[in-house]
């Protein structure tokens, strides 16, 4: 069920990202399924589970074509890194604009930005997305819970 | 003596810089001597024209309630995401020098620069945030700032390198992603955050597309043009990249030019490319390139008229003067 839910969450994503860019999704189970295993938790449609998971990949990306760039060689190889990574960061906001996920956008918009002040320090910090990500399903469960008791 | 944009317009410079320097400063997750900061400072303090915070500032003045603050923090907030853009944009064009100092990556390193540049724009999603007083707000000012659509532009100018069977429809699309779409979210945000009605609004978007597109047109036509010496770069130099702007469509209209332009590809020795891009500097494919760019800034004219009921109509004519008689 878990792989069924990064496939079609892939599926979203590679329908969404315009073909323009040429951008292909090749993102490893293993980058995801923890994240997809957290979303299972949680009760929500299948619709929005996808989207959620769709979100998270497009920043795993952004993040993973942007910290290729110093191994990349100059000319387009660099050039679509650098691209690749400023588009989905981009478009994952549009994404959360789009798919009315503004609470999300608005939780994760400090998170991506310490991500990349700790990169811009050399360190690497990414595992604060999955973090920041479970913390926001978290407390959106407990206020749901909260108004179902009230 | 011939005044400048800003004093033109009447927005004091510093204020603006002081403002888009705030974003940094008072980011309390970043420490003012780490090198985040410093190169983002250093990229503030190294100069540049405002364009697009000043047009902000302006669309503001069409509305019946500037929140001055808010305008100018919104204004801050595009030439944050400009400047942005610029720092991977050097780093993509291998640019070695950037407003006459040496360019971001090339003082950092290509990985700590790209994260600068990441930084910035993350920076303004959190700030919008906090700025957009409302949900709705929040969601146009975002939406507006994206630059998917700028990316979009650079992913359709790296298909088409070296590909000399560019439209002069793909070359507008392009321009209008690249260039034009940014300046008229300025001038439309602007406008909107001071509460101007929609129509208003939306004739600002189409000005500033249209200067926007006129400005592309006179950058293109003063990379061939202007001396090496002002250039900072030689003449023609984005032709000797691959990119087929649009004096180049035209000079391919000229049966005779035609082969020896197409006969130009990465591996074309530079002496090569010279005699070419002298053909096309004394073709009349600048002087066609020239009357695309004036009917721009006409039809831009044409909106200034049907504004001329806005005193702020006057700074329309200010921004048209300037990118009609921009020379650098």
């Amino acid at each position: 069920m878990t792989h069924e839910l990064i496939q079609d969450a892939c599926h979203l994503l590679q329908g969404e990202i315009s073909p323009d860019t040429g951008i292909q999704l090749n993102i490893s189970n293993e980058d995801v399924l923890p994240f997809a295993k957290l979303l299972e938790k949680y009760e929500m449609t299948a619709v929005r589970r996808q989207r959620l998971l769709s979100i998270y990949i497009a920043i795993k990306l952004a993040l993973s074509r942007h910290s290729a760039c110093d191994a990349a060689s100059n000319g387009e190889a660099l050039t679509r890194l650098v691209l690749d990574g400023d588009y989905l960061y981009s478009f994952y906001v549009q994404l959360c604009l789009g798919w009315q996920e503004i609470d999300l956008l608005v939780h994760l918009a400090p998170v991506i930005k310490q991500i990349q002040i700790k990169r811009a320090g050399g360190k690497f910090e990414d595992e604060r997305l999955f973090k920041g990500m479970e913390l926001y399903l978290r407390l959106e469960s407990n206020r749901a819970r909260q108004s179902q008791a009230i | 003596m011939k005044l400048k944009l800003d004093e033109a317009l009447d927005i004091p410079l510093r204020s603006v810089d002081r403002e888009i320097e705030n974003i940094v400063k008072h980011d309390k997750d970043v420490p003012r001597s780490s090198t985040l900061a410093k190169s983002i400072i250093d990229l503030v303090r190294s100069g540049g024209k405002r364009v697009r915070p000043l047009m902000v500032i302006v669309g503001s003045r069409f509305g019946p309630s500037p929140d001055e603050r808010k305008i100018w923090r919104l204004a801050a907030a595009a030439e944050f995401i400009h400047a942005a853009s610029l720092i991977h944009d050097d780093i993509i064009d291998d640019s070695p020098v950037r407003r006459g100092q040496k360019a971001l990556h090339v003082k950092i390193g290509i990985n700590e620069a790209l994260h600068v540049g990441n930084y910035m724009s993350a920076r303004v999603i959190e700030l919008i945030s906090v700025y957009s007083a409302d949900r709705e707000r929040y969601v146009y000012d975002l939406s507006s700032l994206a630059t998917t659509q700028l990316c979009l532009g650079e992913y359709q100018q790296l298909v088409h390198l070296y590909d000399y069977n560019v439209t002069v429809e793909e070359y507008l699309e392009k321009s209008r992603n690249k260039t034009a779409q940014l300046m008229a979210t300025c001038l439309r945000i602007g406008a909107q955050a001071a509460g101007a009605n929609e129509e208003t609004a939306d004739l600002l978007y189409s000005f500033g597309e249209k200067l926007g597109m006129a400005f592309q047109i006179r950058d293109d036509i003063l990379d061939f043009t202007q001396s090496a010496e002002k250039l900072g770069k030689p003449a023609g130099s984005d032709l000797r990249k691959g990119q087929v702007t649009l004096p180049v469509l035209y000079a391919l209209q000229d049966e005779e030019l035609a082969p020896s332009i197409r006969a130009i590809s990465a591996d074309t020795p530079a002496e090569v490319t010279d005699l070419v891009i002298a053909a096309i500097q004394h073709s009349d494919a600048l002087q066609k390139s020239e009357c695309l760019s004036a009917q721009y800034l006409d039809e831009a004219r044409d909106i200034i008229n049907r504004l001329s009921h806005y005193p702020a109509h006057r700074d329309l004519l200010v921004l048209l003067q300037y990118f009609g008689g921009r020379e650098s």
